[in-house]
């Protein structure tokens, strides 16, 4: 298992994948900051930070940022024509469960850099540089949103928290797309059906009068008045559900093992 | 033996008439009581305020009287199944309406019963062809008498309509009871029914809150509640005939085969799921502005508004790649389909590649221009049946330009552009990335002076007074670039798919 592991680290920290994560990570620094810079009023650093999070295109294209990474491995393999070769090499579930394993993981890790590392660099960098123009003589800090309630203990573990959160559920919802490419054929629909998720039932939530459970306002929750903590775990709660369905369905129709 | 089966399938037995003691008890507890309220209230009963106090009762029907009759009819459907007969009727159906039209007499025979023990216990009270004084009174108590007397000019007349209303909920109760009996033939789960039925009875009526008043058992079955509830003396009666007509479109239809039908629903589940989505969008911002003097176009550029650079709210964005993105989406299926079947034989039969792509293509434009037609009038009439007034603006011709012109060529550009990637990439969701990343320049700020072609066809412009026209001249622009793009993908020598 160990080795099998290693293996699909190998094989998914390639050229592309490096590229892209860097662009994801560090792209909204380059981009979005010079644009809020000056057009916004900052106190806090958080503040600097909430507003990049919300100015950029994350929020609105979370679960389809991450999808390129690695959540279509399973699907390129069979298309190939490459799993038929490590059949007989390997016992096809542990080989799934690793890949799954290193699809959780390698996303994970993105996600919560693509936030943290934002967070670093406002927080603790640049106050060296001075780049970000903060106002001072009018002191009255806005709400960040439902996570302000960790700010107020830590800022430092504000940041670890939030960007622990987005990392989850990332992971999560990579989790849901490979999942997805094992149960059906189709890879564009399989891949796809995590954003029309996302997008879907924010929409449905906001028509229905209740944004607080929406997807991207309980991962994102920087254009919404704070909530209590409680709201953001369940959309989280139905993602949870929603994986474990898949997982019994697989094994129970035997997906990996008979195609 | 013929005997046996006589017995087996008689429909009423002399020993229901049991089940008329509690209700004979009951009335005549509350004639016993009957007395004190008129002295207390200084009134004169007649007969038939002892005929609706226990005709209309909640209690009695809905914890007694209903569940019997629900009990007896499940257990004499499941003592009378027997496949001959099936054979002998020929199909589910009629054996469901001949069961049902047995049941009928059971009900019949019940409720003249349940009439007969109240004329009995009746029997020897003033009676008059009008209302008594006791309706007069509003008290909690007395409601029966005091929302039949509101309501209904005679006596008569609510007798009547009490007895038709039971009647057809009990009849669609029992044609359900049918169909679950003819589909699944279990009669455990006929009594696991009837039992929660009384549960949820019992719940509705006594925690629900008014509001909830479409759910309450009570109402179907007393005519008082019923009534009282929806204030109109139709609603119940409409509300159970529409369930009872819908249970019967289920019987009519009980013997075919429904596997094709199934799978003809899961191929369109997304269809129906993307209608359902732009008709929840409609009906919330339709709503939102009810009342707000607007008149129905106004409406229809709420509805549309899409993003501009000085108009931004998420849900009209939000509303837009539903409705607009999620067309493409389609388009982008359906590619996805064709790349992964497209073989040299497929070519062989169109000749080449541009042939190909004619034999679908246009297709799909008409499908843009219905669905753009559809959208303009669906929410027209919406609105106009939300009360949205009727006034005709002065830049009519400019709105339905805008949406339908634009909103074609807007349409145009997206599917060409799909198909481009989807073409050069050979992988479809690499364009499903793409077309979503460019939705960025919808964001405000990002508008880059609107040169992008997205978002162009935002009925927001119309409100800011954007030249209309200018826009088909940029999107036309830009689709003349795909087409040269999209006649030398499909033209290059070495393209192989």
């Amino acid at each position: 298992m160990k080795h099998l592991i290693s293996i699909e680290f190998k094989k998914a920290l390639n050229k592309r994948f490096i590229i892209f994560s860097l662009a994801l990570i560090f792209l909204p620094l380059i981009v979005i900051l010079p644009i809020i810079n000056g057009s916004y009023v900052f106190h806090r650093a958080i503040d600097v930070h909430a507003q990049l999070l919300s100015t950029s295109p994350i929020p609105l294209l979370f679960p389809l940022l991450l999808v390129p990474l690695y959540a279509g491995s399973y699907a390129n393999e069979k298309k190939d024509n490459y799993l038929q070769y490590v059949r007989p090499r390997t016992i096809i579930s542990k080989y799934v469960l690793a890949k799954g394993i290193v699809n959780a993981f390698l996303t994970f890790l993105v996600a919560f850099l693509m936030i943290f590392v934002p967070f670093l660099f406002i927080q603790y960098i640049d106050p060296m540089i001075g780049y970000i123009y903060y106002e001072t003589e009018f002191f009255n800090p806005v709400s960040i949103g439902t996570f302000e309630v960790v700010a107020q203990n830590s800022v430092l573990l504000y940041g670890i928290v939030y960007s622990l959160w987005v990392g989850i559920n990332g992971a999560i919802y990579m989790t849901i797309a490979y999942l997805l490419t094992i149960c059906l054929k189709n890879k564009f629909v399989a891949l796809s059906i995590p954003f029309l998720w996302w997008f879907i039932m924010n929409f449905v939530t906001a028509v229905l009068w209740i944004e607080r459970f929406s997807p991207v306002f309980t991962v994102f929750p920087f254009s919404i008045t704070a909530q209590p903590m409680w709201t953001i775990f369940i959309p989280f709660i139905v993602l949870i559900l929603i994986i474990v369905t898949l997982i019994v369905y697989i094994k129970k129709t035997r997906k990996v093992w008979n195609e | 033996m013929s005997s046996m089966i006589k017995v087996k399938n008689r429909i009423i037995s002399w020993k229901y008439l049991i089940a008329a003691i509690p209700i004979v008890l009951y009335a005549l507890s509350n004639r016993q009581s009957m007395p004190f309220f008129e002295e207390l209230h200084n009134v004169t009963a007649n007969f038939w305020d002892y005929i609706f106090m226990s005709f209309s009762d909640v209690y009695l029907l809905l914890f007694y009287f209903f569940p019997l009759i629900l009990f007896i009819s499940t257990v004499y459907i499941n003592r009378t199944f027997e496949y001959i007969e099936l054979i002998r009727l020929g199909s589910y159906k009629k054996w469901i309406f001949t069961r049902l039209e047995q049941l009928f007499k059971i009900d019949i025979f019940f409720i003249l019963m349940f009439l007969g023990s109240i004329l009995l216990t009746s029997f020897n009270t003033s009676f008059s062809m009008e209302w008594s004084s006791v309706g007069i009174i509003d008290i909690s108590g007395n409601e029966i008498l005091y929302y039949l007397r509101h309501y209904f000019p005679k006596p008569f007349v609510a007798l009547v309509l009490q007895i038709g209303l039971f009647l057809l909920t009990t009849i669609t109760f029992q044609l359900m009871l049918c169909i679950l009996y003819a589909r699944f033939k279990k009669s455990s789960l006929l009594h696991l029914l009837n039992g929660l039925m009384y549960l949820y009875g019992s719940i509705s009526f006594k925690v629900f809150p008014a509001s909830m008043k479409l759910i309450v058992m009570p109402n179907y079955l007393s005519l008082f509640h019923g009534v009282a509830s929806f204030d109109s003396i139709i609603m119940p009666f409409v509300i159970v005939l529409s369930v009872l007509l819908i249970l019967i479109f289920i019987a009519n239809n009980i013997d075919r085969d429904y596997r094709n039908s199934k799978n003809y629903l899961m191929k369109n589940l997304p269809v129906l799921g993307y209608g359902l989505l732009c008709l929840m969008g409609i009906l919330f911002h339709i709503s939102k502005h009810t009342n707000g003097g607007l008149s129905i176009w106004d409406g229809f550029i709420v509805t549309f508004m899409g993003t501009t650079n000085e108009i931004f709210t998420l849900i009209s964005f939000a509303f837009y790649i539903v409705v607009f993105l999620g067309a493409v989406y389609f388009v982008q299926l359906r590619l996805q389909r064709y790349l992964s079947e497209m073989s040299y034989y497929t070519m062989i039969r169109y000749r080449s590649i541009n042939k190909w792509f004619l034999s679908w293509f246009p297709g799909i434009l008409k499908t843009i221009t219905i669905l753009l037609l559809t959208l303009l009038i669906g929410t027209i009439s919406i609105a106009m049946l939300k009360g949205y007034s009727n006034t005709v603006p002065d830049n009519l011709f400019e709105i339905i330009y805008h949406f339908i012109v634009n909103g074609f060529l807007q349409l145009l550009f997206y599917v060409i552009f799909v198909i481009i990637i989807s073409f050069a990439t050979k992988d479809v969701f690499k364009s499903f990335i793409t077309l979503l990343t460019l939705t960025v320049f919808m964001l405000p700020g990002f508008r880059l002076k609107n040169l992008m072609p997205i978002g162009l066809n935002s009925m927001g412009y119309v409100l800011e007074g954007y030249p209309v026209f200018l826009i088909s001249i940029k999107l036309a622009v830009y689709i003349a670039a795909e087409i040269i793009v999209l006649l030398y993908l499909f033209n290059k020598k070495d393209y192989i798919v």
